[in-house]
């Protein structure tokens, strides 16, 4: 082994957003500027408070660049909004985790969405990795649970 | 063989490498973090990074 890197990593592809998201069992909406939620700002959402706390506008909510909806999707399900981070760097995501969005919040993994950011990390290093020559291969780390991106090159 | 492995859990990106002599394996993620927009939290260089260093700084000098 020659070095061991851990951090955090922004959204910031599309493209692999959109393979995290149907590995979850949702589709990516390109272009889609409104995604379905309760309508009114009630301040009962994790994912809004934390979005009011770091500037955005609650007339705000409902509006995105595009959207993620489930695959399954029937009348009254809430869908979850992409849009420019508040820092301006990258993407974020926002949805109502109340009623309809327990599910949404289930399936990316709570308020920070870390199944989707699991996902979204290993799409970027799969795609990077193979236009880098190498053989990328998915495996299940046996210990830790862990899902893997493996790449290998002589 | 060279060898990336990239986990992620809980958000957080882990990645290792294997295979490569002395900083190579840098150059080689440089990319991968670039696209990942990683906000590194450690880098550790483990014993096979320094070994190969000083094996071909000895290279090198005889």
């Amino acid at each position: 082994m020659s070095h061991v890197a851990t951090g955090t990593c922004r959204i910031h592809d599309l493209d692999a957003l959109e393979i995290a998201a149907e590995r979850l069992g949702f589709e990516l909406r390109r272009g889609q500027t409104e995604y379905a939620w309760f309508g009114r700002f009630l301040n009962d959402s994790a994912v809004g408070r934390d979005a009011i706390k770091q500037g955005a506008k609650a007339e705000d909510f409902g509006k995105c660049d595009h959207a993620l909806r489930l695959k399954n999707h029937k009348s009254g399900d809430y869908e979850i909004g992409i849009k420019p981070a508040l820092d301006g760097n990258g993407l974020r995501l926002e949805y109502d985790q109340w009623g309809a969005g327990h599910k949404l919040a289930e399936m990316v993994g709570g308020t920070d969405a870390t199944k989707l950011q699991d996902e979204y990390n290993l799409a970027v290093a799969a795609r990077r990795l193979a236009r880098q020559g190498y053989k990328v291969t998915r495996r299940v780390n046996q210990e830790t649970g862990e899902q893997q991106v493996v790449a290998l090159k002589a | 063989m060279k060898e990336i492995i990239v986990s992620s859990k809980g958000g957080k990106v882990r990645i290792e490498t294997k295979g490569f002599k002395g900083g190579a394996c840098l150059k080689e993620t440089l990319a991968l973090e670039a696209d990942l927009h990683l906000e590194k939290e450690s880098d550790e260089k483990t014993p096979e990074y320094h070994q190969a260093v000083v094996t071909e700084a000895e290279h090198v000098k005889h």
